[in-house]
């Protein structure tokens, strides 16, 4: 219990990350309604927890229907009933392709099954290519907050961080950090023998994945490298587009009150010459099916929202409030899956 | 459709785009030529309708030419291309979305995915009797049509990872161009 | 589960965090859950375990404590109204607010001025306060409920344990607004804790015991209504006995009862006394006259008078009753203040019930939020439905020695009908 109070007030003493989970936190309350203006959120919830809480009890499924769409659309699919076998996968075709670079674009995923410490251990080199999740693998932290994982770090210090990679003094002029990051990650994904990805959904009726993002790097780690690894926890499953739809509208607008993210890609199957592999990742959910009291945790869509909200995470962040998932959902995943 | 222009136009501006038009194939070749001008690439990118049939014309494509400024501008139309450095993107896109200003660009062709993906300018034609209303619409219009990777583009690429201070221009294109065309 | 272990009392079940779930996931309901496996697992703390099963489902212990507390405090502290700084390391719990005295008399204690032999008895029809009338209520605005249909009504107050030893002239204020309907209230010394803060603390065994404790004081009388002033207790008596007991032959019909007919005074002047739909005509003006024995000697009654600004706090537990705008119509149509809406109105004030004893630190930083934005409303009044929050918050300002009073939405209104009913000749 100590542990926890030594990282409770060192995690207060850091007025900087308790001010912008705060600032988040008031803008967040402000951006959120203006983005749900014409839309009720009881009935939003009773559709979602409908359509998931359907899948849930469908499951097995469809993962059959998934697996053998996206195999007919020339994806190799394989499915990892442990962290583990995920990791055995992925160690057995970096050995057999002899793959040295890999460019990561975000997954929640592939944290739960702490990947890179096991990618780490193939002398691969991994780099992450979300800008928030790039800045702490270069200051070798842990994420505080799901959706903007360095928020707890001011422009000054990530000026510092990217410094020591261009080997020059970089001003903190936030724009011009933002270039330094392109251009330097521009070359890690051109180089890039493999690229890994999560997805928010996969679409059973047709082996779709569909994946939103903001910043573009998902995009080109699925375009560019020869090889792609999507690495997806089956209770993203959900049967058809229809039900994609209430969840494609809301996760931009419950987790950042945007609209819209810039870029929502729907993938199935690889692009020429390309080798792409879906690894649906079990870890513990259909255990968690089984359960009454926990099965409604495989509903969660992963937007972050009850951290923004919850008034301890507000003042703690993520490296105290969560260990790997974080915030209020965090509490519960991390119990499941750890 | 072209009752959905107005708020096409509208909230693509919004999400960071800019929309202008709606231009014929002239007018079309008379503004591309003035923001290519105004950008000063060295290198433009465009896809060809061999590689993705429904967007650029080919008479468009056969005047690309014409709208570059000057001849020290390359431009490169070859999907099996090793540059990757281009500063500008020419696409068209399949469809657009009023309610949000997304325009959708089926893309299983990687070559159409770099054009959009990789410059910092992305120069999007699209004919404005494709723009749908909702975002059910356009989902039904993806699900009906095979394809291994369509993308839903609203706005350039974005982040607040540092600061919380919205930054436009990450991994992806800093500025959408979106232009109307009639024809 | 390890790591999990210390994460899940971090939990303190505000309920916000279900409010923004897209997928209605009970993250709270979870928790408690996990809470309970956790113990089941490695046991409670000994704490946890003599606070919770030796004192707490004890009542005449727990009751006793409480007696020892408040006697020990009136040699210890005489003629001190709060408590600045607990020595040594207690004072970990005072270094972000103030902590409240106990009441000199607890409500259990004075209920029966108010309420002979346990029943009152309707008020008399007297309008004068010195003879001790209690004053009806004015005006009757169309759609308002009209006295005659709440005659010979009868409703148990369950008023909880932060209102019977520390803030009783809530209580008073309740069982006043009640009868002056006709309404007969009856209270039974029987009633303890709700049996929620055991509850939320994973401990599922003491919370049932302290609710059958409490069931079996509802079912020794007839009642048509359960009236609270606490949202806390409300949720427990609507939500989380039924939970207990719905399947228990003994105990079904009266749970399903008591979720049905268990009102808090807010949502119960609302949506039964229907008081926001006076109208105009009927418009009760706070007078500015002297405040009433309560504020007797200290400052608030001057700033009950000079107060023309109010802004309103929404306790976590109350938004999970849904009330909406009404608690705000109260105070603006009916008590006619000018309400300054409080910037982020619905977040926290950081109480949680025990949670502020477990992590004063966190529960202190939440709370210097709360009170920033009330200084920038320029507000000098708070009004708030939730004792738990009222405590939290004057703890926060008085800490920083603002001059902001916070009080119950109830005793607002009950000091707005008092106030109207000093003839001239009085203030």
């Amino acid at each position: 219990m100590n542990k926890i109070k030594h990282k409770i007030n060192d995690s207060l003493k850091q007025p900087f990350l308790r001010q912008a989970l705060n600032n988040f936190a008031a803008n967040y309350l402000e951006a959120r309604p203006a983005a749900l203006a014409g839309l009720d959120f009881g009935e939003i919830q009773s559709e979602i927890s409908a359509i998931k809480d359907k899948a849930i009890k469908n499951l097995p499924e469809l993962i059959g229907s998934f697996v053998k769409q996206s195999q007919q659309a020339g994806a190799r699919v394989y499915y990892a009933s442990t962290g583990q076998s995920a990791i055995d996968y992925i160690n057995q075709l970096i050995t057999r392709k002899n793959i040295k670079r890999i460019v990561k674009s975000k997954s929640m995923t592939s944290e739960e099954i702490e990947l890179n410490r096991a990618l780490g251990k193939t002398g691969a080199e991994v780099t992450e290519t979300d800008l928030g999740e790039w800045i702490i693998q270069l200051a070798q932290q842990k994420p505080s907050h799901m959706v903007m994982p360095a928020i707890h770090l001011t422009a000054s210090e990530v000026a510092k961080l990217f410094t020591k990679v261009t080997g020059q003094e970089e001003p903190s002029d936030i724009n011009h950090l933002v270039k330094i990051a392109r251009r330097e990650l521009r070359k890690k994904f051109l180089e890039a023998d493999l690229g890994i990805i999560g997805a928010n959904i996969a679409v059973a009726e047709n082996g779709t994945l569909v994946v939103l993002t903001n910043e573009g790097n998902g995009r080109l780690v699925v375009t560019l490298p020869k090889t792609v690894i999507a690495l997806v926890g089956i209770e993203k499953l959900v049967p058809s587009f229809k039900e994609a739809e209430p969840i494609i509208k809301i996760l931009p607008r419950n987790a950042t009150g945007q609209l819209a993210t810039s870029y929502v890609s729907f993938i199935r199957g690889p692009a020429a010459h390309q080798e792409f592999h879906i690894i649906l990742l079990d870890n513990g959910r259909l255990k968690l099916r089984d359960s009454a009291d926990y099965r409604t945790v495989l509903r969660c869509l992963r937007c972050g929202a009850c951290a923004n909200v919850c008034p301890v995470y507000q003042q703690v962040g993520g490296h105290v409030f969560g260990h790997i998932y974080s915030g209020a959902i965090g509490l519960v995943l991390t119990a499941v899956y750890h | 459709m072209e009752k959905f222009v107005q708020q096409f136009s509208t909230e693509a501006v919004k999400s960071g785009a800019t929309v202008s038009g709606p231009y014929d194939l002239a007018g079309l070749m008379e503004y591309l030529r003035k923001l290519i001008a105004s950008k000063k690439p060295a290198k433009i990118a465009a896809c060809r309708p061999a590689d993705r049939p429904d967007w650029l014309s080919p008479e468009l494509i056969k005047n690309l030419a014409t709208a570059l400024p000057d001849q020290t501008i390359s431009l490169i139309t070859d999907p099996q291309t090793a540059e990757t450095d281009f500063d500008i993107g020419i696409t068209g896109c399949n469809f657009g979305i009023a309610q949000t200003g997304t325009i959708g660009l089926e893309s299983s062709n990687s070559w159409a995915r770099k054009v959009s993906a990789l410059p910092l300018i992305h120069i999007a034609i699209l004919n404005q009797s494709k723009i749908l209303e909702t975002w059910s619409e356009a989902l039904e219009l993806v699900n009906r049509t095979p394809s291994n990777y369509y993308a839903l583009i609203t706005g350039p690429s974005r982040t607040a990872d540092i600061e919380r201070v919205l930054t436009l221009g990450v991994h992806g294109p800093e500025e959408l161009h979106i232009i109307l065309t009639n024809e | 589960m390890k790591i999990a272990a210390d994460l899940i009392p971090l939990c303190y079940k505000c309920q916000t965090c279900k409010a923004y779930c897209p997928a209605d996931i009970d993250i709270p309901q979870i928790n408690i859950k996990l809470h309970q496996a956790l113990i089941r697992r490695s046991g409670q703390s000994l704490t946890e375990k003599i606070v919770l099963k030796s004192v707490l489902t004890q009542r005449p212990v727990f009751h006793g404590a409480v007696k020892i507390v408040r006697n020990i405090q009136s040699v210890v502290l005489p003629g001190k109204k709060e408590i600045g700084r607990l020595p040594g390391p207690l004072d970990v719990y005072t270094k972000l607010k103030n902590l409240p005295l106990l009441a000199p008399r607890f409500f259990r204690e004075q209920v029966k001025d108010w309420i002979p032999d346990g029943v009152s008895a309707p008020p008399r029809r007297g309008t004068d306060p010195s003879s001790g009338g209690y004053p009806p209520m004015l005006h009757r605005g169309a759609g308002m409920t009209d006295k005659t249909a709440m005659t010979r009504k009868r409703v148990i107050f369950y008023p909880g344990c932060l209102i019977d030893f520390v803030y009783p002239s809530i209580g008073e204020a309740v069982v006043k607004i009640l009868q002056s309907f006709n309404l007969e209230v009856v209270f039974s010394p029987e009633q303890t804790c709700c049996g929620l803060p055991a509850e939320f603390s994973g401990d599922r065994a003491s919370a049932a015991r302290l609710a059958l404790a409490n069931l079996k004081t509802f079912a020794a009388t007839p009642f048509d209504y359960i009236i609270t002033a606490c949202p806390t207790c409300t949720i427990a008596l609507k939500n989380f006995y039924h939970e207990l007991f719905a399947s228990s032959d003994r105990w079904g019909e009266l749970s399903r009862k008591i979720s049905r007919v268990t009102y808090d005074i807010s949502s119960f002047n609302i949506n039964i006394l229907k008081l926001n739909r006076i109208t105009s005509a009927g418009i009760i003006r706070l007078r500015r006259t002297a405040a009433t024995a309560d504020c007797s000697g200290d400052p608030c009654g001057r700033i009950l008078q000079a107060a023309k600004k109010v802004t309103y706090h929404e306790a976590c537990h109350l938004k999970h009753l849904k009330n909406g705008q009404q608690p705000r119509q109260l105070l603006t149509e009916v008590m006619g203040y000018d309400l300054v809406e409080l910037p982020g109105q619905n977040r926290c004030c950081g109480f949680g019930g025990s949670f502020s004893l477990k992590y004063p630190e966190i529960s202190g930083a939440i709370l210097q939020n709360k009170v920033t934005s009330i200084k920038q409303t320029g507000a000098s009044l708070v009004a708030t439905d939730c004792p738990g929050c009222l405590m939290q918050i004057q703890g926060g300002l008085n800490k920083q020695k603002l001059p902001i009073r916070v009080m119950h939405s109830a005793e607002l209104l009950y000091q707005s009908q008092v106030n109207h009913f000093l003839p001239d000749a009085l203030t």
